[in-house]
């Protein structure tokens, strides 16, 4: 006798075509693929993890544990889908899970023969020997074994987004509890956001027989209401700090042809003024052999899947319980036409006329292979099978309380309730109403959790657990709950214990002979429903995980064929290969060549640049400097060095002075915003009474270094202004305008060692500049250069950079202390001049191979072993040198006087490499500055 | 002789459906102005008399041009922008033209759009208010215009991922509200 389709129940009756392993079928608008098979009388849904059972769905939501199916093909596959809560479309193609070759013959159902031998913690025991064994053969099984669904390993194309909303009340569940709550915040003027998990709104009162007027009516006021959102497929998954929830949105989920750019998922943070969770309740399994057979499920999904869906899951029907509302079920079945029989296992109940039932009586077995055939009840010792096809268990309800956990509190045991209810410690501003709360739930509940004999009675039908693993658990000395947890994995598959928790907390409890209450309970934590990594990743994935700058020449460079390097979110040109350049580094040798014999354009925009401005810009300055700027000239400019207030070094730059009252500040590109994060915090907090006002100009100039014996050329036929080394000397800096009237600024200043000038223009006018310099220059050789040769030049005149900025090093180790002026005050001053500090002998200097130094190589001396005790320093940048013809590097290092034209080994291990090196000055190119100042 | 050419922030910042619109703003004149100590009240003055209000905290200037609190004692002020001349001493002044590119959001569905865009309550962005926040990690600025009309000013260098989420999440508006 079949499960069959005797009604529409509420839902449509449009048809729907879809296939599950292959096989087509017809549904209706409205139902879940679950509410479809169950109505085409297609009861087995998977296989369960470990022992390959043939299971089929248990309850009506998604506390599913059993009926997990993978939808889609390809890039769209999605495992371990609920079918109770995949709402049925047209072409919707589902496949069961966990079974070689098929459903109905698995291979691996074998294991249920040996399920003595793979109790909990069996893989403690075994998988031990040989040890040869362990990555070659078990790993690779065991992984092969786990997990039920499977990814299909291409990438997701789906579009997930995120938002936000800002609320007064947010409601959690759309049942009558919520929607009240819901209304009467709304008509007091709150604004209210209500999130239902499923696609209407309702609750449980949807799934009984009763008229849902009610409900009906508080659908419509609320959607009259603008200050009112409703959100439908909507599940909030986590209660964080402050008030803040999160909830996805399931957009495409049941389409069959969603809209093309239609996110599939949206991840919502929502803010809440305060919170009220109205989840509901779910109902509970008992424990007896073979509880697990296709067509046993809760007592409240037959009745539901009878009164919503119009699916009777059998012509014949026993009802078993502990509790008043499996009487509900008897009715509604018997309502229904079916054969129904009531066994309780309380001493007496309200009979129903019609019913055949039993009273003091308990299931205590089933049989039937791929559905269930037969249950056998006993009462008062006698044993007896009854014939059927379905059975619904009312061991009592389990509040949804998951939420209530998530900023640490833990349930309480109500043994009026007969489950956990929310404890004392709320997340702040959360309240509980309606079967959340335990309201209603009490129906004259029995406790009865284990009425097995010989097993397999299951607890968390998931992942396998039995009440055999429980015993085992606690015989081996897992008396805690959260040991049970840990050691059986009970409540630790996607159902996160919504069906198996207070089932297994009630067994242990039985066997151990604790209370409850003494046993306690395990927390849940977020999200309450498996979430997709997509929705978590949002658009923030591939190219668009973090936004991109680009440099004002980009265009040019890309023209060029640049290969681009990313430092932060610039994308900045590394070098400029030519077509006939096979290797990077004939094009950096190249650039670098060319720039100590020619000329070379470099953008150099992405360097921070502060405006600093006012009556007392000089006085800040010199406060955030550790050098002296007060009487630095109008038209000159002056190399920075910036300490932390520990005395450590912070960041090097440039400060430019172009009026009295107005300088231009650079920075590092990777220090940019904190240093001018820093200068804000000194102007707000250390010195609001000087008169300094400061804005980023980073953005609004496009800013190149032009370097070379050449440059001086090159840019007289550019910049309206006399830029002889008499009229424009090293360090000047001047506010005036291009030959063709573009206002612009000219700073002479170098970071290779050789005679340059940086030139900045409005941002707009970038790409232009750089196509219009090595246009007019081409004739003097000019060549772009990216950052590798920007590295090579600067590391062949000895410069710091931020390498050897790295948050240690100080202003003596760089051989700057001479800069850290003592006659004023400044950020750093005072800390740098600890004992510690000035004591440190860690000093600066270069080094000189045949073969590639590494940088990040350790220096240690001749014949001493490479470990940290006898590390004497470090390499911090290091790259060939074309100028020079050999490799060179520059770092730190203890004692360099002693160590200078001696050899010392730069050893890394990671790379194994341990190579002779020369200490020299840091200095390779011109040491006295001569070309600086041609 | 050359002559340099300047380019826009984007080469192409447009998204057009009924609705819903997404448009790269022309380039304009941008300063930031910050009055010297004790400057304030003659700076406030000369301005009122010119109808442009610095405004407070939250608060955004929309003609004769518009003008943002950028933090304590500074503003940006965007478009007509005023003869600052007799000022000179009383003010810090800074060209900010090249330094934002700003797009123009029109239609009913913007709202829809912005709260997947911006964490900010609706009320920090609406008519006359504007608010500093961040776009997919940018810092922005999102100012209400009034009438279904939103401005957005974001980082010039990153124009090209701005204009990427904000069209991204327009077609999802769009697509969402068709389906």
């Amino acid at each position: 006798m079949k499960s069959r389709r005797v009604s529409s129940g509420r839902i449509s009756s449009t048809p729907v075509h879809f296939t599950f392993d292959g096989k087509s079928y017809i549904g209706y608008e409205g139902d879940t693929l679950a509410s479809a098979l169950l109505a085409n009388d297609q009861l087995l849904l998977g296989r369960s993890f470990k022992y390959h059972r043939p299971r089929g769905l248990i309850t009506l939501g998604s506390e599913e544990p059993n009926a997990l199916v993978t939808l889609g093909t390809g890039a769209k596959q999605t495992p371990n889908t609920r079918a109770t809560t995949q709402e049925l479309f047209e072409g919707l193609n589902a496949v069961s899970q966990n079974r070689f070759p098929s459903l109905k013959f698995d291979f691996l159902s074998v294991n249920d023969r040996l399920s003595r031998f793979l109790t909990a913690g069996f893989y403690y025991k075994t998988f031990m020997w040989p040890k040869s064994f362990w990555e070659s053969v078990y790993e690779p099984l065991i992984r092969r074994a786990a997990g039920l669904g499977r990814l299909s390993e291409i990438e997701d194309q789906d579009e997930y987004d995120k938002g936000f909303l800002h609320c007064d009340l947010l409601v959690i569940g759309g049942g009558e509890a919520g929607l009240e709550e819901a209304l009467r915040a709304a008509e007091q003027g709150q604004s209210v956001v209500l999130c239902e998990e499923g696609p209407r709104l309702g609750g449980m009162a949807l799934f009984e027989s009763s008229p849902i007027d009610r409900i009906e009516v508080l659908v419509a006021k609320l959607q009259g209401l603008s200050n009112v959102r409703i959100m439908t497929r909507t599940t909030v998954q986590g209660a964080y700090d402050h008030g803040v929830y999160s909830a996805v949105t399931q957009n495409t989920e049941h389409l069959a042809k969603p809209r093309e750019n239609t996110p599939r998922q949206t991840l919502w943070r929502i803010y809440s003024g305060s919170a009220v969770l109205a989840s509901g309740a779910h109902e509970r399994m008992i424990a007896f052999d073979n509880n697990d057979r296709p067509g046993i499920m809760l007592s409240s999904a037959l009745r539901g899947y009878l009164n919503y869906y119009g699916v009777l899951a059998g012509e014949s029907c026993v009802v078993f319980g502990s509790h008043d509302d499996a009487r509900k079920t008897a009715a509604d079945l018997h309502a229904a036409g079916a054969k129904v029989v009531w066994v309780d296992t309380r001493e007496t109940h309200e009979k129903i006329e019609g019913v055949e039932s039993y009273t003091n009586a308990r299931v205590v077995d089933t049989r039937g292979r791929h559905r269930l055939a037969q249950v056998q009840v006993e009462q008062q010792g006698r044993r007896f099978w009854i014939s059927c096809q379905a059975l619904g268990v009312a061991g009592g309800w389990n509040p949804r309380v998951q939420l209530t956990c998530h900023q640490g509190g833990r349930p309480k045991w109500s043994s009026e309730v007969g489950g956990f209810v929310p404890g004392v410690n709320l997340p702040p501003g959360m309240r509980v109403v309606g079967a959340a709360a335990g309201d209603g739930l009490t129906g004259n509940w029995k406790p009865v959790w284990d009425l097995s004999v010989t097993g397999p009675a299951f607890v968390d039908q998931q992942n396998d657990v039995s009440v055999k693993d429980i015993k085992l658990a606690h015989q081996e000395g897992y008396v805690s709950v959260e040991h049970l947890k840990r050691y059986t994995t009970l409540g630790m598959a996607t159902d996160q214990g919504k069906n198996a928790n207070a089932l297994g907390i009630g067994v242990l409890s039985q066997h151990s002979g604790k209370s409850i209450e003494d046993v306690g309970t395990t927390l849940f934590r977020p999200p309450y429903t498996p979430v997709a990594i997509g929705a978590l990743a949002g658009r923030s994935r591939g190219k668009q995980f973090k936004p991109t700058r680009l440099t004002p020449s980009h265009a040019f460079a890309e023209q060029q064929g640049a290969s681009f390097v990313t430092v932060g979110n610039w994308l900045r040109a590394a070098y400029f290969p030519l077509a006939s350049e096979k290797h990077w580094r004939e094009s950096v040798d190249r650039e670098a060549l060319a720039v100590r014999n020619a000329v070379g354009v470099c953008d150099v925009t992405t360097l921070g640049k502060i405006d600093v401005q006012g009556r007392d810009a000089a006085q800040f300055l010199n406060l955030v400097y550790a050098n002296g700027f007060l009487k630095l000239p109008v038209g000159k400019t002056r190399y920075g060095l910036m300490l932390r207030e520990d005395g450590v070094v912070f960041d090097d730059g440039t400060a430019a002075r172009l009026s009295e009252n107005h300088f231009v500040v650079t920075t590092t590109t990777a220090n940019a915003v904190s240093v001018y994060r820093h200068m804000e915090f000194v102007h707000q907090c250390l010195a609001p009474q000087l008169d300094v006002h400061l804005i980023s100009t980073t953005e609004s100039w496009a800013q190149f270094a032009i370097a070379g014996p050449k440059s001086r050329e090159l840019l007289q036929r550019i910049v309206d202004l006399d830029i002889s080394n008499e009229a424009f000397g090293f360090m000047a800096c001047a506010e005036t305008q291009l030959l063709d009237g573009t206002k612009a600024r000219l700073f002479r200043i170098s970071f290779s060692g050789e005679l340059a000038y940086e030139l900045a223009v409005p941002t707009r006018f970038g790409n232009s500049l750089m196509e219009t310099l090595l246009e007019v220059g081409a004739d003097l050789g000019a060549v772009p250069y990216g950052t590798e040769a920007l590295g090579v030049l600067r590391i062949e005149k000895g410069h710091a950079a931020g390498n050897e900025l790295d948050g240690r090093t100080t202003a003596l180790n760089l051989g700057l202390n001479q800069m850290v002026a003592q006659s004023k005050d400044s950020i750093g001053r005072v800390l740098a001049s600890r004992e510690a500090m000035v004591q440190s002998t860690l000093r600066l200097v270069g080094f000189k191979s045949e073969e590639q130094i590494l940088t990040g190589s350790w220096l240690i001396p001749q014949g001493q072993p490479s470990d940290q005790a006898h590390a004497l320093g470090w390499v911090s940048s290091a790259c060939y040198s074309p100028n020079l013809g050999c490799y060179i590097g520059i770092g730190f290092i203890e004692q360099a006087d002693q160590h200078m034209n001696q050899k010392v080994r730069a050893v890394s291990l990671l790379d194994n490499i341990d190579r002779e090196v020369n200490v020299v000055s840091p200095h390779f190119i011109d040491p006295e500055g001569e070309r600086l100042r041609v | 002789m050359f002559k340099l050419t300047a380019a826009p922030a984007l080469s192409s910042g447009d998204y057009q459906r009924p609705d819903l619109s997404v448009q790269l703003l022309p380039n304009l004149a941008r300063l930031s102005l910050a009055p010297l100590h004790g400057e304030l009240e003659p700076v406030q003055n000369y301005l009122e008399k010119l109808t442009i209000k610095l405004p407070g905290p939250t608060a955004a200037t929309l003609s004769p041009c518009l003008v943002l609190p950028l933090g304590q004692g500074q503003w940006l002020l965007q478009g007509e922008l005023p003869d600052l001349a007799p000022l000179k001493e009383k003010v810090a002044t800074t060209d900010q033209s090249d330094a934002w590119c700003g797009f123009t959001l029109k239609g009913i569905k913007v709202p829809a759009m912005l709260e997947r865009l911006v964490m900010n309550p609706p009320s920090t962005y609406a008519e006359g208010c504007a608010v500093r926040t961040q776009i997919e990690h940018l810092g922005c600025w999102v100012v209400g215009l009034g009438s279904c009309e939103w401005q957005i000013l974001g980082p010039r260098s990153s124009a090209d991922s701005l204009f990427h989420a904000l069209k991204q999440t327009a077609q999802a508006v769009d697509a969402l509200t068709d389906n």
